[in-house]
């Protein structure tokens, strides 16, 4: 291989060649001193640019964002726009006449639902009572049901107690004699 | 982009900024050497953009029509500023305040940060120093990592034209930065967002 012109020698030093004709400049670098210093030499000063080094990118800056601001300000402009003209030429409404045309039937509907909110709220109130008239019954009959038997066992037992008086006397009867002295019992 | 052509698709074209902004910013703020006016050119270069809208085709690739845009402004900045120097006799892009928007890492020590402050504006001055059509394949190639035949494409020149440019470039900046960052360390490489590895220079 001859000597390579210097434009030869870029897109060998970038790595662009193909694989042959980066072998036959590898090998002509180690068969030429001169070729070599000089290439050499490049290679220091490719290096050497990377010693300039960029300050990073600042965050966003107000300009960069003035924008997107632009954007939002011209979007809400048109909508207030929009707005202003569509309540300037819309047509006018007669109230008092709509007025009278919908009246009968707002009160209809109003009359309809104050009529079954009442009707719900008797049902409901009517169902309370029923529920509270039937505790109350129940408390009254058990109380009933007490007294009722505290009674029973009254009369049960002082109808016992009779029924045991009765019984001696009729023996104490049986066990009389005439001419005896009553507080001396028969031998 | 058809989208934005044929719909004026503001949503599409703010995907298009957000994806773009930052290559184009680091074309601009190289091509003319300062953060700030590359800042500005990139967003010319987006409002150009959607001027031009109506005008781009299709069958050509979008990035190349928006590189065109932006180096195309730089051009123009460039030659504003040459004339505004003509005129003041002074050397605006050369200013030494310029030199304090450089970034070196942060996890340096200030010794190393102060180096890399120096060293990046020898390579910022060597690289101001190349004539724009120089400038502009370097930029390209080295920093944006756009491949040679690519470069073609968005200079509208024959591949061989960018191969010799950027053969003349290296010889430039060699001649520029040899006698003054020889037998300092190689710096590591600059971390390209374009998500394109750098593994294709020769090392």
């Amino acid at each position: 291989m001859n000597h390579p012109k210097p434009e030869e020698w870029v897109p060998y030093l970038y790595g662009e060649t193909t694989g042959s004709m980066r072998q036959e400049f590898k090998t002509h670098l180690q068969d030429c001193p001169a070729c070599r210093q000089e290439i050499e030499t490049w290679k220091r000063s490719m290096h050497q640019l990377d010693r300039w080094k960029l300050p990073r990118a600042a965050r966003m800056s107000a300009e960069t964002r003035m924008p997107f601001f632009r954007w939002a300000a011209a979007t809400m402009i048109v909508l207030m726009a929009g707005m202003v003209i569509g309540r300037a030429t819309a047509p006018k409404v007669d109230a008092e006449r709509l007025k009278a045309a919908i009246a009968p039937e707002i009160h209809r509907q109003v009359s309809a639902e104050v009529a079954q909110l009442a009707r719900d709220e008797a049902a409901r109130e009517a169902s309370l009572t029923l529920a509270s008239g039937r505790r109350y019954t129940d408390q009254i009959a058990q109380q009933l049901y007490v007294v009722l038997k505290k009674d029973v066992d009254t009369v049960a037992l002082n109808a016992d107690a009779g029924l045991r008086h009765t019984a001696a006397q009729l023996f104490q009867l049986a066990d009389y004699h005439p001419g005896q002295d009553p507080g001396v019992p028969n031998q | 982009m058809w989208r934005v052509k044929l719909y004026d698709d503001h949503g599409d074209f703010d995907r298009l900024v957000h994806r773009w902004q930052e290559p184009i910013r680091r074309l601009c703020t190289r091509m003319l050497g300062d953060p700030h006016r590359g800042e500005d050119l990139k967003q010319d270069t987006f409002v150009r953009l959607f001027e031009k809208r109506k005008d781009y085709q299709p069958k050509g690739r979008f990035s190349t029509f928006l590189w065109r845009i932006a180096l195309n402004l730089c051009y123009d900045e460039l030659r504003r500023q040459k004339r505004r120097r003509e005129f003041f006799s002074t050397n605006d892009s050369d200013s030494p305040d310029e030199a304090s928007e450089e970034a070196p890492s942060e996890t340096s020590r200030p010794d190393e940060r102060a180096a890399d402050l120096e060293e990046g504006e020898i390579v910022r001055r060597a690289v101001l120093q190349l004539p724009e059509i120089y400038r502009a394949v370097v930029v390209l190639r080295h920093y944006e990592d756009l491949k040679l035949a690519r470069i073609a494409e968005v200079l509208e020149i024959p591949e061989g034209t960018v191969n010799s440019r950027m053969a003349e470039a290296l010889v430039r900046l060699s001649r520029a930065l040899e006698p003054k960052l020889k037998g300092k360390p190689a710096p590591t490489p600059c971390v390209n967002p374009v998500n394109m590895p750098r593994e294709s220079i020769v090392l």
